[in-house]
C-alpha cells in the first residue's frame, strides 16, 4: 500500500496500482494519514509506503527536526493499528531548479531528505532513496518540474521492490 | 328572380379552417421542440476536435467513463471521452449521443459529480487547474451531451453546436 501526496497518485494514475491501494491525493501530508485508518486497517497491508514531503515542507513544521516527531508518532500510529506491518518511508523527491525559483522552501528537500534518512536509520526504518534515480532521469519531470511523468513509476517501482527484497533479508 | 346568394359564412367552413389551424400549429410544436440531431457521434467528435489541441489528453474507453463517471457507454448511441494524461492536468472532454432523451438527466448527473471531484482536488492546491474548472462547459442538446474543460472551451462550444 502507498500512502501520499499528488506524486503517489501517479501509482494508481499511471495504473501501476489499484486505486484502493494507493491511499493519495493532491495537497496531502502525513498529517491526513488518520483520514486512512478505517481503509488502511480494513485491508491490513503487510507493507506500507509513505510517499510525503513536497507539501509537508511548506506546511506548519517549522523544522524537520519537529517534522520527525510527527513522522514517528504516525509510524508507530500505523504499527499498533495493524497485525504486522513494514513501514517504509520513502525520499522527497527533489524539484527542478525552475521549481525551486517559485517556491524557496523547496530548496531545504536535500536537507530534510538527510535527517529524514538519519531518523530512519537510527529507528529501524526501511528508506527507499530515490534521489539518484530521479538524477538519472530528470528528463522525465512533468512541465511543473515537480511532478514526474508515467514512465519514472517504473523506476521508481524497482526502487521500491529492491529496497522491500533488502529489508526482508536482513530480517531473516 | 334570381335568389339572392346566401354571404353568411357555413359551419363547414369555419370548421375547416379550425382544424388547418391547429394542424399547422401542431406541425410547428413539433418541428421546434424536436432539437435531436441527426448527426452522428462521430461527426459531432470530429468536429469538436478539430476545434481544440488535445496535446494534454489522450483518447479513453468505456472503462475509463465508467471509472470516472460511473456510467456504461453500452447504454447510448456512442461516446467519446478524453481525459488528462497526467494526474496533475485537468483537461477532459465527453461528448454523448443518447439513447432517449430521458438519459439527459444521468449524465448531467455524472458530470457535475466528476467535475465536483476534480475541484474538490484542486482546490487549495492548483489555483491554473481550478480555473479551468470553473470555466468548464456541460452543454445539452436534445440527444447530445458536451463536457469540455479546456483553455479553449468556447471553441469547443462553438464547435459542437455548429456539428449538430
Amino acid at each position: 500500500m502507498i500512502l501520499g501526496d499528488s506524486r503517489a497518485v501517479g501509482f494508481s494514475y499511471y495504473q501501476f496500482l489499484p486505486e484502493n491501494q494507493v491511499l493519495a491525493k493532491n495537497g496531502a501530508t502525513i498529517d491526513d494519514i488518520p483520514d486512512y485508518m478505517d481503509q488502511i486497517v480494513a485491508l491490513n497491508p503487510s507493507s506500507i509506503f509513505l510517499c510525503y514531503g513536497i507539501n509537508d515542507i511548506t506546511n506548519h513544521w517549522r523544522t524537520v527536526d519537529d517534522y520527525i516527531l510527527d513522522l514517528y508518532k504516525t509510524i508507530q500510529t500505523l504499527k499498533e493499528s495493524l497485525d504486522q506491518v513494514d513501514i517504509y518511508v520513502n525520499s522527497i523527491i527533489p524539484v527542478t531548479a525552475a521549481a525551486q525559483q517559485k517556491t524557496a522552501k523547496y530548496g531545504d528537500i536535500p536537507d530534510w531528505n538527510e535527517v529524514i534518512q538519519r531518523y530512519c536509520d537510527f529507528d529501524h526504518v526501511p528508506y527507499v532513496n530515490i534521489t539518484q534515480t530521479v538524477a538519472d532521469h530528470s528528463d522525465l519531470y512533468e512541465g511543473d518540474g515537480i511532478h514526474m511523468q508515467a514512465t519514472f513509476y517504473e523506476y521508481w517501482a524497482i526502487e521500491m521492490i529492491t529496497e522491500v527484497g533488502d529489508y526482508e533479508a536482513e530480517a531473516e | 328572380m334570381k335568389q339572392k346568394q346566401n354571404n353568411a359564412i357555413s359551419p363547414y367552413s369555419i370548421l375547416r379552417a379550425a382544424l388547418a389551424a391547429i394542424f399547422l400549429l401542431a406541425i410547428l410544436l413539433i418541428r421546434f421542440s424536436n432539437r435531436d440531431s441527426s448527426a452522428s457521434i462521430e461527426e459531432v467528435s470530429q468536429q469538436v476536435l478539430s476545434a481544440i489541441s488535445t496535446d494534454s489528453m489522450q483518447e479513453s474507453g468505456s472503462r475509463m467513463l465508467k471509472k470516472l463517471y460511473d456510467l456504461d457507454a453500452d447504454s447510448f448511441d456512442g461516446m467519446v471521452l478524453y481525459t488528462p494524461v497526467t494526474n496533475m492536468d485537468v483537461t477532459e472532454l465527453l461528448i454523448v449521443r443518447l439513447a432517449s432523451d430521458d438519459q439527459a438527466d444521468l449524465v448531467t448527473e455524472a458530470v457535475n459529480s466528476r467535475l465536483k471531484t476534480q475541484k474538490n482536488s484542486f482546490e487549495g492546491y492548483g489555483v491554473e487547474q481550478t480555473a479551468l474548472l470553473n470555466g468548464s462547459v456541460l452543454d445539452v442538446e436534445g440527444n447530445f451531451i458536451l463536457y469540455v474543460v479546456h483553455p479553449d472551451v468556447q471553441a469547443a462550444q462553438q464547435a459542437f453546436l455548429n456539428s449538430l
